[in-house]
């Protein structure tokens, strides 16, 4: 049976996992436009029978970007989702993003704005030695159109809008002075691709492309292709169309998909070469030649991933005080012993204690990526946990970066003040769980030193409420998904409350971790739109609080009447008893709930927690 | 490479392209018979019969690939 034979028959099932092995397989030995043309068309069928999730995609450009689709419906099959694609003809993405029209009406998931520097700034691309007095009005314009389209779509919908860098297609005659003389042609493109980052900055939902990095990671020769630019404005060479659809399709994945929240590692020749219990301290390599210098990198890599907010652990087949004196005693080795959330250092079997880091910081196993040098432990976990996503670092400790890169799985389009301080907060979670273990609930409770500040969002934050919006589903009331817009919008609306919770202990900042939204339906009534809490902070009473502040504000409006709403979903059933476990009566309606401001004393407030109300500085 | 080779490996392209059986194309079959094959259907084709017969074909020559045979000819000549 021939690779294609077999990739026919596997479309032919209804195994995602397989099809996507076999289209694999097919691609890696007939790559090309015919081959994924009519791979497209096989997997495109396929997706639309398994109902695989649809990722509706707007590709704005300044050339024909068209040729990319086949290439695109088979990365996104690949990626598990049904690929809808919307061209917008080159020659019109100022008009589609400005005015409202067939743009709209597609209800794209993510708009790519992609814009060749020939196109848009000609001067600079081709003459702008010859031109140097209007290169900064060229610049100026580009940006400026670019701000004032995005800004004019921001304002109807608030779809991710994907904003990509600029980079020359060839170089000229600059080639071995342009960064020595002014102006210098590569310097300007960095000066566009910053006021870029500026306006992704600056609007809500707007990330950035490194498009101009795709085609370095590529190579910009073969990446353009001058003839078809001219002749068929389709600029790119065929055989970049696979490696610009793996790309977008990687960053489609890290918008839309969760994060991996950990990272367990094995110790012996994984963080360094050779075995602790046998080699000694000193007999380890971490630093000085290969392959120490190796993993002396992947260590620097790994505490990298903790800067960026994933936790650590430890998961090693050792004597605990063996491995805890590399870390202590060794001068060379980046990562330290306190790096790591937990430790998991026993002679037990890994699967299990996988699960056990799970639980102690309180992430799903679904969240955790484990890597080990060893085939056997690697198929164990696989095994008995096959929802952690497990990589076998089968290769010199030189690649062993790029294959946890390659699993996608700690790749994210943005990164909030929360993401980063993550890491921490899942080491404070041990602690605090080990606390709970050790005492009874209420005092545990008031050792915590529990802070919560409530008040209306400011500007910075409306990125996490709107994520916050869209991620929360357990202690989630109402399930409305409010999006960054209509977050703006609720702020500016009289008849609306807009509270976020923030929640400090003694042990860390967990950030922005709850969200109150009422509304005021008269004179008398008030209804609790929504009102939503991070998973991170159940079990702290914290609810309590904010209930009772809700409740006083209430009556500070003169409300006589407090509505309380509980809609169901698949995963909110934690929440169906909330508001008759806080005071309120059923009323009239399905989930419906009410407390009697008038005739019922104020609620009160816990006396674990310390409220902290900040003015409205929005 | 023979006229028969060419012609051959045309109809596989031409297969996958417009995911069609490979005897359902004639000499005569072009853009007026295969709905398919539009502008950017020839952009595309253009692409993929580079790759098959790894050459490339510049602008003046595509203006002549008017039928599957004009195209077999272009590559007969190119091959040549």
């Amino acid at each position: 049976m021939t690779v294609r034979d077999a990739f026919l028959a596997a479309c032919a099932g209804n195994d995602h996992a397989a099809a996507a092995d076999a289209l694999r397989a097919f691609l890696s030995e007939t790559t090309g436009t015919a081959a994924t043309q009519f791979a497209a068309k096989r997997v495109g069928e396929m997706a639309e029978r398994l109902a695989l999730p649809e990722m509706r995609v707007a590709l704005l450009s300044s050339f024909t970007i068209d040729p990319l689709a086949p290439h695109l419906t088979v990365s996104e099959f690949l990626a598990g989702r049904r690929l809808f694609l919307e061209p917008i003809p080159y020659q019109q993405w100022f008009t589609a993003l400005s005015a409202p029209g067939s743009l709209d009406e597609f209800k794209p998931d993510a708009v790519f704005l992609l814009l060749h520097l020939e196109d848009v700034a000609p001067l600079l691309a081709r003459r702008h030695l010859a031109a140097a007095d209007a290169l900064a009005a060229e610049g100026d314009q580009v940006i400026g159109a670019i701000t004032e389209s995005v800004k004019a779509f921001r304002a109807r919908s608030a779809t991710p809008i994907i904003l990509c860098t600029f980079v020359a297609a060839d170089r000229g005659v600059e080639r071995y002075f342009d960064r020595r003389v002014t102006p210098s042609r590569q310097g300007m493109i960095d000066q566009l691709n910053a006021r870029l980052s500026d306006i992704a900055r600056d609007l809500p939902n707007v990330f950035i492309f490194d498009y101009a990095e795709t085609v370095c990671d590529f190579g910009r020769t073969r990446w353009f292709d001058p003839v078809k630019s001219h002749h068929t404005k389709t600029a790119l060479s065929a055989r970049a169309l696979p490696y610009l659809s793996g790309d977008v399709t990687g960053f489609i994945s890290a918008l839309t998909k969760p994060r991996q929240k950990v990272l367990a590692v094995d110790l012996d020749n994984t963080l360094w070469g050779g075995v602790v219990g046998e080699d000694g301290v000193d007999g380890i390599a971490i630093a000085g030649d290969y392959p120490g210098n190796a993993y002396a990198d992947f260590q620097a890599f790994v505490k990298n991933l903790k800067a960026s907010g994933v936790a650590l652990a430890t998961v090693s087949k050792n004597n605990r005080a063996d491995a805890e004196e590399v870390f202590r005693a060794h001068p060379d080795m980046p990562l330290d012993w306190d790096d790591f959330a937990t430790h998991q250092i026993d002679w037990n079997d890994k699967a299990g204690n996988v699960r056990a880091i799970a639980e102690e910081i309180n992430v799903g196993v679904d969240a955790l990526t484990y890597v080990d040098d060893n085939p056997m432990e690697c198929d164990l976990v696989r095994t008995y946990e096959p929802d952690v996503a497990v990589v076998h670092l089968d290769a010199s400790p030189s690649l062993f970066a790029q294959k946890v890169l390659a699993t996608g799985g700690f790749y994210v389009a943005n990164l909030t003040d929360e993401d980063r301080l993550r890491a921490e907060s899942y080491a404070a979670e041990r602690e605090r769980t080990a606390l709970a273990k050790s005492t009874d609930t209420q005092g545990f409770l008031k050792t915590l030193d529990l802070r919560l500040t409530l008040r209306p969002p400011r500007s910075g934050e409306v990125d996490r409420v709107a994520q916050l919006f869209a991620k929360t589903n357990q202690f989630n009331l109402t399930t409305k998904r409010y999006t960054a817009s209509d977050v703006m919008e609720m702020c500016e609306d009289p008849d609306r409350q807009i509270k976020i919770a923030r929640l400090a202990d003694r042990y860390g900042d967990y950030g922005l971790i709850g969200i109150i939204v009422t509304t005021d339906r008269d004179e008398k009534t008030r209804e609790v739109d929504s009102l939503l809490m991070s998973c991170r902070v159940l079990g702290r009473n914290v609810e309590r609080a904010i209930v009772a502040d809700l409740e006083s504000d209430a009556r500070d409006a003169g409300r006589a009447q407090l509505i309380g709403r509980y809609c169901a979903s698949r995963k909110n059933g934690m929440v169906a008893n909330f508001y008759e476990d806080h005071g309120f009566a059923p009323s009239e309606g399905e989930g419906v709930f009410a407390r009697d401001l008038t005739r019922l004393p104020p609620l009160g407030f816990p006396d674990h927690v310390t409220i902290i109300r900040e003015a409205d500085a929005t | 490479m023979t006229r028969g080779e060419i012609d051959q490996g045309l109809r596989e392209v031409f297969a996958d392209m417009f995911d069609k059986p490979q005897d359902s194309f004639t000499a005569d079959t072009s853009p007026d018979t295969l709905s398919e094959w539009d502008s950017l259907g020839h952009i595309r084709l253009v692409a993929a019969l580079e790759e098959r017969f790894d050459l490339s074909i510049p602008p003046e020559d595509q203006v002549e690939m008017l039928t599957f045979d004009l195209i077999g000819d272009v590559l007969a000549e190119k091959l040549a």
